[in-house]
């Protein structure tokens, strides 16, 4: 990077957070600290819930999978505009109305206190785990690329967040991301002109979308029944609703968004913003990365795209092999380089003939490359089995830093750090909110004064800043980042789902046996997970249903103690 | 789109009322959810024919 790149990213980032410090600085209660004062209009609300959602491995991993595999990926989002109308029209209105904090005060209202604290344990377990990924993405492949120290790189991106949101807490959280949304769209939109301006310097836009189709870059939907395919618009729309139900309606960093809202109509409407603008929004990320895809059709791409994988083979007594690949790679690239012109003049003279063998040759060279880039990863592993060669995530910050002007690439970068400090700041919020009400003021010193509360929240943000600073150290690059953090959000999201739709639905369960369900839930979705191969989108169906099921049958089955009957709170308690 | 002013209200303000009154010009939450979910159906039909487009 120039020393005008750095510039721009320094300047943005601290700009950004100084701004948001200064703008919230003096809460003085759990109202103004937690919930923003419920002052929150319906495009601060929406900004905010799309800014927690899209963290640097949206911006990362995405156009690595548009790179890679297509726009596919884009049907994992179906769900998302169902379950927001689910959230605005069912949760919603229940939170207001009993005026909680977390959405777990729900579960102690309707269930009992151990299903409350079961509920915000799963959270905390898993989104403090997800933090720590959160951070760790942009500095493990910033420090790759640029050489930075992984370590350093870490701990500052982290003291930036730790700073602002627990000097500010939710309305810092809010205001901050507004901005760094902005930086972040903006960066985006100038990735995807500069990239239009390259490719159509090669072949007209599109005859470029044809030579993608080719190459099976623009399969966004697919109908298919194999429950072994990942991405389908059955998994999508199935599995990705009870994902985004569960991950909008129950996981804390989500619901403490639009519980800031002045109104249910504003946090209503910062919903509908989200089902509105997230699917064109993924779809857009996905198509960047199938720019950059068309852009390598003309540009020679490296053999791996993670330069400290190559270096560990350069480094070994199989460096030649490395480099007898990286010939026969190059090779076969000057080969489908002319192969994709010979399309592009076939499409352009609609030669239905020509089309159809230069097409072929295009899939077998590129099949080809891809294979070698197999061989590759292979040797990578054989060398050192530590070393994960998958380099999908660095795609797009390759072609970035080799071939955009300076001051645009401090732009991008500053994306994706905006990115990932703006998602990790709504999740140390949501943490500390957890384990202030849930857990402190509940169980440890229930009747102290607001402004006690205030100070252990500040102190509970930056406990979970520094373990989440603690999990980034000590995290391993993991296949692909954005499928790791889906993996593991489906594991307990639909656990977590499962305990407020009994609650909202089901309502002769009661406490112990949705708890018991609850826990039979989570260990068999664990073991599907360790021993089967399902898709993991399905795991959050599969771990609600379990929920809803074994709730009722426990209740039907046992007599149970008698336990307190409240009315579901949506019947309006 | 937002109000500039939006993340500044009072501190220590009332909690908003539950009162939800429908969206002017629609009427009522049914028509916005059901605008939503037809707009999530034109998105999925434009991606599919964009699918046999180009495949």
């Amino acid at each position: 990077m120039s020393p005008l790149d750095y510039v721009v990213l320094a300047g943005t980032l601290l700009a950004i957070a100084s701004y948001g410090i200064w703008r919230t600085r003096g809460s003085r209660d759990l109202e103004g600290y937690l919930r923003a004062d419920h002052a929150l209009k319906w495009g601060a609300i929406g900004l905010s819930v799309m800014a927690t959602q899209a963290s640097a491995i949206t911006f990362l991993s995405t156009p690595g999978f548009g790179y890679e595999k297509g726009l596919m990926f884009v049907q994992n989002y179906f769900g998302l505009p169902l379950a927001l109308v689910v959230v605005s029209a069912l949760f919603i209105p229940v939170y207001y109305r009993l005026k909680v904090y977390t959405a777990y005060e729900y579960l102690e209202r309707r269930f009992d206190l151990k299903t409350r604290q079961l509920g915000a344990m799963l959270f905390l377990l898993q989104r403090g785990l997800a933090a720590g990924i959160t951070i760790y993405a942009p500095a493990i492949i910033l420090s790759n690329l640029l050489g930075w120290n992984l370590r350093l790189t870490i701990v500052v991106a982290g003291l930036i967040v730790i700073a602002y949101t627990v000097s500010g807490g939710s309305r810092a959280v809010s205001l901050t991301q507004r901005h760094q949304l902005m930086v972040v769209l903006a960066g985006m939109l100038v990735a995807f002109v500069l990239l239009v301006v390259h490719v159509t310097r090669q072949v007209p836009f599109d005859t470029a979308l044809r030579i993608a189709g080719s190459l099976g870059r623009l399969e966004a939907v697919s109908f298919s029944l194999d429950p072994g395919k990942r991405y389908t618009f059955w998994s999508g729309i199935l599995g990705g609703f009870f994902l985004a139900l569960s991950y909008f309606g129950t996981d804390q960093s989500q619901v403490g968004r639009y519980l800031g809202g002045a109104s249910v109509a504003a946090s209503r409407f910062g919903l509908m913003f989200n089902a509105v603008l997230k699917v064109p929004m993924q779809f857009f990320i996905l198509l960047v990365g199938v720019m950059v895809c068309l852009f390598y059709q003309f540009e020679e791409p490296p053999l791996l795209f993670k330069k400290t994988a190559l270096a560990v083979v350069e480094q070994s007594a199989r460096a030649p092999e490395l480099r007898a690949l990286e010939e026969r790679y190059s090779k076969n690239f000057a080969e489908k380089r002319d192969a994709v012109r010979e399309l592009a003049a076939a499409l352009e003279r609609d030669d239905a003939a020509a089309v159809a063998s230069d097409q072929a040759r295009v899939r077998d060279l590129d099949a080809r490359g891809e294979a070698l880039r197999t061989e590759a990863k292979g040797l990578v592993r054989e060398v050192d089995r530590r070393e994960n060669p998958n380099d999908a995530d660095y795609v797009f910050l390759t072609f970035v830093f080799n071939h955009l002007p300076a001051g645009i690439v401090g732009l991008l970068v500053a994306v994706i750090f905006c990115a990932a400090l703006s998602a990790n700041s709504s999740e140390l919020n949501a943490l500390a909110s957890t384990s202030t009400v849930d857990v402190y003021r509940r169980l440890v010193r229930p009747a102290e004064s607001e402004r006690h509360y205030v100070r252990v929240s500040r102190a509970l943000t930056a406990f979970w800043g520094v373990v989440s600073i603690g999990f980034a150290l000590g995290a391993g690059l993991v296949e692909n980042l954005i499928e790791a953090v889906n993996i593991l959000g489906s594991l307990f999201y639909g656990t977590i789902l499962g305990l407020f739709l009994t609650a909202f639905l089901v309502k002769r369960v009661r406490g112990t046996a949705v708890f018991l369900a609850a826990i039979a839930a989570e260990g068999t979705v664990i073991a599907l997970y360790l021993t089967t191969s399902i898709g993991y989108l399905w795991f959050n169906v599969i771990g609600c249903a379990l929920v809803l099921a074994l709730g009722t049958l426990f209740e039907v089955l046992g007599p149970g103690p008698k336990e307190r009957t409240v009315a579901p709170a949506g019947a309006g308690s | 789109m937002s109000d500039p002013a939006g993340s500044h209200g009072t501190p220590g303000a009332a909690p908003p009322e539950v009162a939800d009154p429908p969206p002017p010009i629609l009427r009522s939450w049914g028509r916005v959810y059901a605008l939503v979910l037809g707009w999530l159906g034109i998105l999925v039909l434009l991606m599919y024919g964009l699918t046999l487009r180009y495949r």
